[in-house]
């Protein structure tokens, strides 16, 4: 039987993987980008978030370096994707192969580092709190950007290239920002989960696709799609729309964190978490067989 | 002014010349496989030509990639569905069309109230001006066309490609189209050229013909 503690602990965890979903969105719903980098810059920005905080800097400013570094990866998957002319799905194959070595090296080749006793972002207050407060941050910030005359550009491109092209969108350079902000999310929530889990994996990035694409489906399955608001001023309605749009990744994080939890607490259906994989799965086959 | 000299493109077209001079109305004809098109995608900037040079008010354009020709060229696609968006709403497809050529900032929200209010100016010659927030996947093929026609002509650029934009259209929404395209060039000065396959269409538009075979310009 799911505890109130084991509750918020998946409330928690769902929350902080909300900011992957966001990642998950941005490409393969904002720019319609198959993007398999994730795998791999969750990891670099647990490593890089794991080493700064060993290093005794701030672990704030570990999560911003891992943002940076997790950019650079999706930088380079666009890059291989565009200039080299590699197929979309491989790139970010390859590149994500290529991030175990890197990520290995920022690690000091050690398969992992405990965090145990060191200074985290959730030392001072609830994680909870701190989560939240974190998400909101992210979701004004892309909702924002989403919203104005460049992130309409950045939709165009996911929906009609030619008709992107059409209307004076560079969408090479869009879909390289695209995966940049991306992946910057997605090493973000790594930073983050390392710092609030306390130890760091060179293999957790395992399965974080699958993760981020459950939640968003999830969200926009279950999450009623906002129609109350039809009286607000465009400017506010046009912001409003794309923010719970974004919102509800987070939700459908959530939603999936707490499913899991009652699936593999549950006594009668004898699930245990070794069937986590398996239970994600059944999940999204069910959710996306619903019409 | 439009001015190609010497274009060559894959054996589609060959050494190919051509003049528009600022505010003419051609029509492209030709058959099947003549080049029409290719010619269109090469004024554009979606192909680049092996050989020559493209001028648009005598600026050289040739090097130039297509989503900075945008300012300049704009299109109405045969197909509706290539020059709009469906999942997007009528007002952000006019929104689109109408940062054509202007830098796109972060910090301006790309909906406000004076925008709407334009937009529904220029909605109201086709009578969409009450569907700025349907999306365009539910408009008919007609309408979706004739807003295709109302975003390519919503910018200042100089050159406007229409590619049988009526093919597709019954024949009382292709007169509706083609009234609002000929005003529009009449008001704004446009060079403009259209590729057509309707014998009325060549008898009654346009300032004069080209015709095409093979790649090569063999009348105009």
């Amino acid at each position: 039987m799911l505890t109130l503690n084991e509750l918020i602990i998946a409330m928690e965890v769902g929350l902080i993987y909300g900011i992957l979903a966001l990642g998950i969105y941005f490409t393969f719903r904002t720019i319609n980008f198959p993007d398999l980098t994730c795998d791999g810059s969750f990891v670099t920005g647990a490593a890089v978030s794991s080493v700064m905080i060993k290093s005794g800097l701030n672990p704030a400013l570990g999560i911003f370096f891992a943002a940076l570094a997790g950019g650079t990866a999706g930088f380079l998957t666009g890059l291989i994707n565009i200039r080299l002319k590699v197929e979309d799905l491989l790139s970010g194959i390859i590149v994500a192969f290529m991030l175990y070595s890197i990520n290995l090296r920022i690690m000091g080749t050690k398969p992992n580092i405990s965090l145990v006793n060191e200074s985290t972002i959730f030392r001072f207050d609830n994680p909870i709190i701190i989560c939240t407060l974190i998400v909101t941050l992210i979701l004004f910030f892309i909702a924002y950007l989403l919203s104005s005359d460049f992130g309409l550009g950045l939709r165009a491109i996911g929906q009609n290239k030619k008709f992107a092209l059409a209307n004076g969108i560079n969408v090479n350079a869009m879909t390289i920002f695209g995966l940049i902000i991306s992946n910057a999310l997605i090493a973000m929530c790594g930073a983050i989960f390392t710092q609030y889990q306390g130890f760091c994996d060179v293999s957790q990035g395992t399965g974080c696709l699958v993760i981020g694409l459950a939640s968003v489906i999830i969200g926009e399955k279950f999450f009623p799609k906002i129609k109350f608001i039809r009286n607000l001023e465009i400017k506010s309605r046009n912001f409003i729309e794309i923010f719970f749009a974004l919102f509800s990744c987070v939700i459908g994080s959530i939603a999936y964190r707490i499913f899991i939890a009652i699936a593999i607490n549950s006594d009668i259906l004898g699930l245990k978490t070794q069937d986590l994989n398996l239970i994600t799965g059944l999940l999204i086959i069910f959710i996306m067989s619903r019409k | 002014m439009l001015n190609l000299k010497n274009i060559y493109v894959r054996n589609i077209l060959i050494d190919l010349n051509l003049t528009v001079n600022e505010g003419e109305f051609v029509l492209v004809v030709g058959e099947n496989g003549a080049g029409k098109t290719t010619l269109f995608n090469t004024i554009s900037g979606s192909i680049s030509p092996s050989k020559g040079s493209i001028f648009i008010s005598e600026k050289n354009v040739t090097n130039e990639p297509q989503y900075m020709r945008a300012q300049l060229v704009a299109n109405v696609f045969q197909d509706p569905k290539v020059g709009t968006v469906a999942n997007m709403s009528v007002r952000n497809n006019l929104n689109m069309a109408h940062m054509r050529g202007k830098k796109r900032k972060l910090l301006t929200q790309s909906c406000s109230k004076e925008r709407d209010d334009f937009f529904r100016s220029k909605l109201y010659e086709i009578g969409l001006e009450n569907r700025l927030d349907s999306l365009v996947g539910e408009l008919s093929g007609g309408q979706r066309q004739a807003l295709s026609v109302i975003m390519a002509l919503l910018t200042d650029s100089k050159i406007l490609l229409l590619d049988e934009v009526t093919a597709a259209l019954d024949s009382e929404n292709s007169k509706r189209v083609l009234r609002i395209i000929d005003t529009c060039i009449y008001k704004q000065k446009k060079t403009c050229l259209m590729i057509t396959h309707n014998k009325d269409q060549i008898n009654q538009l346009g300032n004069r013909t080209l015709i095409l075979k093979n790649g090569k310009l063999i009348s105009s």
